[in-house]
This record gives C-alpha cells, structure tokens and sequence, in this order.
C-alpha cells in the first residue's frame, strides 16, 4: 500500500510537466496558465493548511518568513512564466529536465553561502548536472542548424 | 528565444526553491512549512497577475482547468511524497525515485505521445541529467 503512495507520487509529478506542454498544444496563454497555476495551488494549501492545523494561520506570519516567501515566490512566478513561455520553442521531454536541474543552484548556494561540505555524491551529481546541460544544449543547437537547412534548401526549390 | 526562456527559468525556479534553506540558515524556529509554501504560492500569484493583465482580458475556461490540474498535480506530487514517507518508506528511496521517475515519465510521454525527435547528445543529456538529480534528491 505505501507504495501506492510513491507511485502516486510519480505520476502527479510527471503530470505536472506534461499538462505544461499539453497547455500549449491546447493554445492555453503562458500568462494565464502561470497566474491559474499559482492561484489555485495557493487556495489548494490554504485548505491544506486550515485541514492540517485548524486555519491557515498566515496572517500570524513573521516578517522573515513573508520577506522570503515574498522574493523566492516571486522568483518561483516569474521561472513558470518563462518555463511556459520556452514551451513554444521546446520539447517537454529536455526542458522539464533542465528546470528540474535547477535544483542544483540552491545545492551550489548552499556550499557558497554556507560553506556545506562537498560530499562525493554532491560533487558528482553538479558535474553530471552540467554536463547534461551541455548536451543538451548541443542537442538543441544542431536540431536548429538542421531546421535551418531544410528551410534553406525548400527556398532554394521554390 | 528557447534559450533565453530556458535560462531565466533555470536561473529564477533555483532560486525559488532556495528559500527554506534559507529560513534554516537565519534559524528561523519551528517555520512552518505549509504556512510558508501558501504565502509562496500566494506571491507567485501576485507576480504572475501582473503579465496576465498586461496580456489578457478574460480567461479561457480550458485555462482555468489546466491551472487547476497542475496545482493538484503539484500538491498530489508532494503529499504523496509526504504519505509514502509517514507510512516508513525510506527518504533514500522516495525522494530520488519520485524526482526521477517523473522526469523519465515527462521523457516517454513526450517521445510517444507528444513524437518530440531527439538526437544522440540528446538522449545522453538526460540520462546525465536524471542520474544528477535522482543523486541530489538523495537525503
């Protein structure tokens, strides 16, 4: 039965990424699916919050805890923006991989700021971050040099 | 364009995500998790107002739904997390499978729903990028 769980888990998580493609294919507005995005699943924790602990209770939050929601909020509104923006450009398939890679600049954030320690695992898994990003990146540019190609070649025909 | 809308989500949903560790570092007591995840919500909400108004006039209904299906996909992804962690499954195994195993789900729905072609460098950046993120979701 507990695995259930972790399925349930998977799918929701993997639904997520491809509701955002299935957004643009279903011609939805980045700006809109950003905004709807965050309004429902901030009314979605609010009732979370209220069934959890009795009421929501944010009101009663200290400054530091609104300052910093207030600027990583902004900044998590402001990624879905331009994540559902890159869809129109993008497959699903490498873009939820980078945005899901960006896990690593609070990893990196942490050694900086906090002086963690760099285990061998954490080291590992920034290099094989980067090197992701570099193949990916590889990937996309010679899928450009090919598009631009053909579309030479049809202009040539024509 | 890909790009730059690539990178500035990069860049902005790394340091979205920053925040409780910060809370940890200025050794906020007791922050309350939930309390802060609503009034993160609530802020990407006000943020995200502000191009919708710029942009659009009314929303499509197909807008609302799929706002909705995320936020639920969204919640239902931490809570089964969460549930799969009550219930004594081990952090080292329900955090990287649920991290990985959902971008492996969003690579073959792509490939053989969405027919998204890859190349060789590719399909090799994926692999590099789930086994990265399946070794930083490791508690």
């Amino acid at each position: 039965m507990r695995y259930v769980d972790l399925v349930a888990a998977v799918v929701s998580l993997g639904m997520l990424g491809v509701l955002h493609k299935g957004a643009d294919r279903w011609a939805c507005r980045p700006q809109a699916i950003n905004l709807f995005l965050f309004f429902w699943a901030s009314l979605l924790m609010m009732v979370t919050a209220a069934v959890l602990s009795g009421s929501p209770a944010i009101l009663s939050s200290r400054s530091t805890i609104v300052i910093i929601a207030a600027i990583c909020g902004s900044c998590a509104g402001i990624a879905i923006l331009n994540f559902q923006q890159s869809m129109r450009f993008g497959k699903i398939s490498t873009s939820w991989l980078i945005i899901n890679l960006s896990t690593a600049i609070p990893t990196t954030l942490s050694i900086v700021l906090y002086h963690e320690h760099v285990t061998l695992r954490r080291g590992l898994s920034l290099i094989l971050a980067v090197v992701a990003l570099v193949l990916l990146g590889v990937d996309r540019r010679r899928e450009q040099a090919a598009q631009i190609s053909s579309s030479s070649r049809e202009t040539t025909r024509v | 364009m890909y790009f730059r809308y690539t990178a500035v989500a990069f860049l902005a949903n790394g340091l979205g995500v920053f925040g409780l560790r910060l809370l940890a570092g200025m050794r906020v007591q007791n922050p309350n998790v939930v309390q802060y995840l609503t009034l993160w919500y609530l802020f990407g909400a006000a943020i995200g107002l502000i191009p919708y108004l710029v942009c659009c006039r009314r929303p499509f209904r197909r807008e609302i739904w799929i706002g909705l299906s995320m936020a639920l996909a969204s919640l239902g992804g931490q809570l089964g997390m969460e549930q799969a962690l009550a219930a004594g499954l081990p952090g080292y195994l329900v955090f990287p499978v649920a991290m990985g195993g959902g971008m492996l789900f969003v690579t073959v729905v792509g490939v053989s729903v969405f027919r998204e072609r890859l190349g060789r460098a590719g399909y090799f950046g994926i692999a590099a990028g789930t086994m990265s993120v399946i070794l930083l979701a490791l508690p």
